[in-house]
């Protein structure tokens, strides 16, 4: 998952991908520990950081 | 046996549109007094890719566009059947309600702040707590301005901080998108960069401690 996702990143995808995957109404608490495990929080991680070097690197898109 | 995988909570959608979920299958709308979920039926629990984290996005995107007040939801959330979420939300209805009168009529805009380090004002001989502490103090006066320029278009603030990298999720009333966005280029440059991106579905102001 996390090259996959890298990989692709653009902005959009990783903002895609943080608010879809981190943020929103939790339902079922029990089976959100089976999807957001630690690799998928380090994908956040990355994903943030990926943006913050975006932002120093190029103008962002309009 | 097929569960159902769940998009979105909305305040009576104006007509139930036709949209097709993860796996293609068409999205229900589900009626719990006056909260309609939006949900799709699914074999098993959906792997985080990248496709299925679009297509959750996209159907929510949807939703937003016909609804007055949405919350979306987070990715993965499966129940097993209509009964358990009609339970799920009946026990949960006034948070829901509240959260949904919270988000009406408005989108959310986030904020990718990355402040430059500044000379001298982050210790490097201290441990990574004081760091914390430093880079926090810092980016929380370097962000006041901003703020105060803001306060009048905004309802509501989510932030969150990694190291120097402010991410703050704004919620928007509609029509005040484009007065937002010129509010926050006039601060682009000097000491920080800034990343706008939206409107989105109110996604940070959907998380259960928001309510």
């Amino acid at each position: 998952l996390e090259p996959e996702i890298i990989e692709q990143a653009d902005a959009s995808l990783l903002e895609v991908i943080d608010h879809v995957l981190a943020q929103g109404v939790i339902l079922r608490g029990e089976l959100m520990l089976g999807v957001a495990n630690v690799d998928l929080v380090y994908v956040r991680l990355s994903a943030m950081l990926c943006a913050a070097d975006r932002l120093f690197d190029k103008e962002p898109p309009k | 046996v097929s569960s159902l995988y769940l998009y979105a909570i909305a305040a009576e959608p104006r007509g139930e549109i036709p949209l097709e979920g993860l796996g293609g299958k068409r999205v229900s709308f589900w009626r719990c007094d006056d909260i309609v979920a939006a949900a799709s039926e699914v074999e098993a629990p959906p792997e985080p890719t990248v496709p299925a984290l679009r297509a959750h996005h996209e159907v929510v995107e949807r939703l937003g566009s016909s609804a007055s007040a949405l919350l979306p939801v987070r990715f993965g959330c499966v129940l097993a059947d209509a009964a358990e979420l009609t339970r799920t939300l009946r026990s949960r209805r006034e948070a829901i309600q509240r959260a949904l009168r919270r988000v009406r009529g408005c989108v959310q805009m986030t904020l990718r702040i990355y402040l430059r380090p500044v000379e001298g004002a982050e210790p490097s001989g201290q441990g990574p707590g004081t760091r914390y502490l430093c880079a926090r103090a810092h980016g929380g006066a370097a962000l006041a301005p901003l703020r105060d320029a803001l306060c009048e278009l905004v309802r509501g603030e989510r932030e969150e901080q990694d190291g120097r990298l402010f991410s703050v999720h704004h919620l928007v009333p509609r029509d005040a998108v484009e007065r937002y966005r010129a509010a926050v280029d006039a601060f682009q440059g000097g000491g920080m960069k800034i990343h706008t991106s939206g409107p989105w579905a109110p996604y940070a102001f959907a998380r259960e401690e928001a309510w």
